[in-house]
């Protein structure tokens, strides 16, 4: 429990660098001029999705060092879920940017972890990890499913207008 | 290296090490990937055929063989020739980058996909490096040292994935140093990938239909009366006033056109009504035209030349009818057409009067060449002498913001008229982020022929950055109503809010006065003219149950219409 404790707060305090390192890799995952582009700028205006990886991964982290419930993952995952879900990446690659999650934890705490410290503690917080990486894959799935329903949408919004002028002058039976 | 606990540590270049991995490849030898979702069907035989178009066949975008007409690499190149004569800005956009990257992240397309060659000077460099091959002199010796390539298979699939991810907006434009075009980049593009045949079926079916039928959807002349008859009966419903709708009226002062998208599909139908709806309350003699049936002209998206065939309807109508002058409708790309090519590629039309309004007297001078007013320069100045009763309580449970369409902004800069009538019909504005309004608006995704549903992925990459926007107004100041005045962001920003925005609906700027309006001999208002009960004005109490279908409860997103 001590050395739970211990990690835990070793992750805490070291939280902002292990984001830092998780982001980037995340953005390493794009083309170099991309890449370039979306780290240059700040403005989330302008560079949506760079704001969003950015954003977004801390929100993440922070969930998981505090513990936080399945839904509360949920809803840290889905800025980046949502927009990964159009992008041009296969379904694993989209929502496989979670376990960089782990590497980013193993290089930020290399020294402490060296010699097997933490050896049980590191594993249930993996675990934590593939939480939330079963929570991107379930907001993955929903967002795709609402891509092919928002096509169904888009040619129902003409249908009813068009059937009501065919069936103009009909007596509607009762 | 400093330690965790001091400031600097986050800062070390050291803490992050990785190289970006991809691309594998250089770009010029990165093949496209053609994903279902990202790219728009191939146009129809029988369209191309309509209109004369060389190589008219049916094949699929998947399909190895394109089936290119004999010797198509000669007929690029002659075809870029001439272009790169006729057209002074071409040959210019050519030469003139000097890759500064000031373009690199203006695009929405770029934004949301995060695919370099979606930066506007890559998507230009993908003719430039056949223009360097073939018509420089360095190219022609150097090659690919000179940034020149080879026009190949590869690069005509590359030409027509790319061109038809660029939606004409020309928001990279405004950021250039030079101010090269990257909208006329793509229409030159399309214009050559066109002598092969190589349509878009979304694009070039409405202009067939159009060259046909005057209007995109070919909706006949009996089709279109029956429509905006029925229309009628929607309005009478709602406000209890029955209006007649003037047809090819030989002799009315103004002859109005607007998108043909605002017939069929919510929420344009409901803009469409509202025009009637306000010129009957003002006792506008006007006429709709069964043959300038579209104000919308994707002959834009196609060539200069089936955009002039299109648009030569308009004054020939405007002509036969004998109007004075003419009006416009809430469109987007129609007004590029109209304000910087209908008079020199159609005109003059010096058989028409200066526009003056027949409700304030005031004389639109900024149209004295085109005769042609678009429908905010007349409102803003009706309501601005207070011709209209407005109530703008009535839109009290609208929180609203305002997409400035691509076109009427930059290509026509007309930024505050739609802002003063949106103020004055509605108590709760709210703006979006300068960033991303007026000038450096953010396109809907779906402009310039792209507003396709089979190009749903590829759209909402390119809504992404607007759908930020709206997100962040809807979660800081509630909004709950996004208004555009065009065709296309009414038929598409829907689904970008319902993807990135859920519970922002759209309407037009019109809908939004006419729901305001107090018009004389109307009765008790209890429903908008989409029939929801309006909140606050007593339905509620009479019809709780009147779910109407599409009445936005949570959820359901945009999906179905007020009409049972």
């Amino acid at each position: 429990m001590v050395e739970r404790a211990v990690l835990l707060d070793l992750l805490k305090r070291r939280a902002e660098a292990i984001a830092t390192r998780w982001y980037d890799a995340v953005l390493a995952e794009y083309p170099e001029q991309t890449y370039a582009a979306w780290k240059r700028e700040s403005n989330r205006f302008a560079n949506p999705v760079g704001h969003s990886l950015r954003a977004g991964t801390r929100t993440i982290l922070d969930a998981v060092l505090e513990g936080a419930d399945a839904e509360a993952l949920r809803g840290a995952v889905t800025d980046i879920v949502r927009i990964r879900a159009v992008q041009q990446m296969s379904p694993s690659a989209a929502v496989g940017f979670v376990f960089r999650l782990k590497d980013a934890i193993r290089a930020e705490l290399g020294d402490e972890l060296r010699n097997g410290s933490f050896r049980d503690e590191m594993a249930e917080m993996e675990q934590r990890v593939d939480a939330v990486a079963l929570a991107a894959f379930d907001v993955f799935a929903e967002q795709r499913e609402l891509v092919s329903e928002l096509r169904i949408n888009e040619l129902k919004r003409n249908i009813p207008w068009a059937t009501g002028r065919t069936n103009r002058g009909v007596v509607e039976p009762g | 290296m400093s330690r965790f606990d001091e400031p600097d540590y986050y800062k070390k270049e050291e803490l992050v090490q990785i190289q970006p991995k991809p691309p594998r490849t250089p770009w010029m030898e990165t093949p496209v990937d053609f994903r279902p979702g990202t790219y728009i069907y191939p146009g129809k035989a029988k369209n191309l055929k309509v209109l004369d178009l060389p190589n008219p066949r049916d094949w699929a975008v998947t399909d190895v063989d394109w089936q290119l007409p004999e010797g198509w690499q000669k007929t690029i190149l002659e075809g870029m020739a001439d272009r790169l004569k006729r057209f002074r800005s071409f040959k210019l956009f050519m030469d003139i980058c000097v890759r500064c990257g000031a373009c690199a992240d203006k695009c929405h397309f770029f934004i949301g996909s995060g695919d370099p060659k979606n930066m506007p000077v890559l998507r230009a460099e993908l003719l430039r490096s056949v223009y360097r091959k073939d018509f420089t002199a360095l190219g022609k010796v150097f090659g690919k040292l000179a940034g020149g390539r080879e026009l190949t298979v590869d690069v005509l699939k590359e030409w027509f994935y790319y061109f038809y991810q660029c939606t004409e907006c020309r928001r990279c434009s405004v950021f250039c140093p030079y101010g090269i075009d990257t909208a006329e980049i793509t229409m030159m593009g399309r214009e050559l990938l066109g002598l092969l045949g190589l349509y878009v079926n979304w694009v070039i079916e409405p202009v067939a239909n159009c060259f046909r039928t005057g209007n995109h959807l070919g909706i006949t002349p009996h089709g279109l009366a029956d429509t905006l008859e029925f229309m009628t009966e929607d309005i009478e419903e709602a406000t209890g006033i029955k209006i007649d709708v003037p047809i090819n009226k030989k002799g009315a002062e103004i002859l109005f056109f607007t998108p043909s998208g605002d017939y069929v599909a919510a929420p344009g139908i409901y803009t469409c009504m509202s025009y009637m709806l306000l010129f009957n309350e003002l006792g506008v003699d006007y006429t709709w035209s069964t043959y300038a049936s579209d104000g919308g002209n994707f002959g834009l998206f196609t060539s200069h030349e089936a955009m002039k065939r299109l648009n030569a309807k308009v004054y020939a109508e405007a002509k036969r009818l004998g109007v004075k002058w003419i009006m416009g409708g809430e469109c987007g790309h129609m007004w590029r057409v109209v304000n910087q090519y209908m008079d020199t590629m159609n005109g003059p039309a010096d058989f028409l009067e200066v526009p003056k309004s027949p409700v304030t007297g005031t004389v639109f001078e900024n149209a004295r060449s085109t005769k042609a007013v678009h429908i905010m320069e007349f409102m803003s100045d009706v309501i601005r002498h207070g011709k209209l009763k407005l109530d703008p309580s009535r839109n009290d449970h609208i929180r609203v913001t305002f997409h400035d369409s691509c076109n009427p902004a930059r290509a026509m800069g007309i930024l505050e008229e739609p802002r003063y009538v949106i103020r004055h019909a509605c108590n709760h504005f709210y703006e979006m982020p300068e960033n991303t309004i007026r000038e450096q608006t953010f396109c809907c995704g779906g402009g310039a022929g792209l507003g396709t549903d089979e190009n749903m992925e590829m759209r909402l990459r390119g809504g992404m950055p607007r759908g930020n926007a709206v997100r962040y107004v809807q979660e800081r100041y509630g909004v709950n109503q996004l208004a555009a005045m065009c065709a296309i962001d009414r038929a598409t920003l829907p689904t970008v809010c319902d993807y990135w925005a859920p519970g922002v609906q759209v309407t037009g700027i019109s809908e939004l006065v006419a729901n305001a309006t107090v018009f004389k001999g109307e009765k008790r208002r209890t429903h908008n003219l989409r029939l929801e009960p309006i909140p606050g004005m007593g339905a509620e109490d009479e019809e709780s149950e009147a779910d109407l279908v599409g009445a936005g409860a949570p959820g359901e997103g945009q999906g179905g219409m007020g009409h049972e």
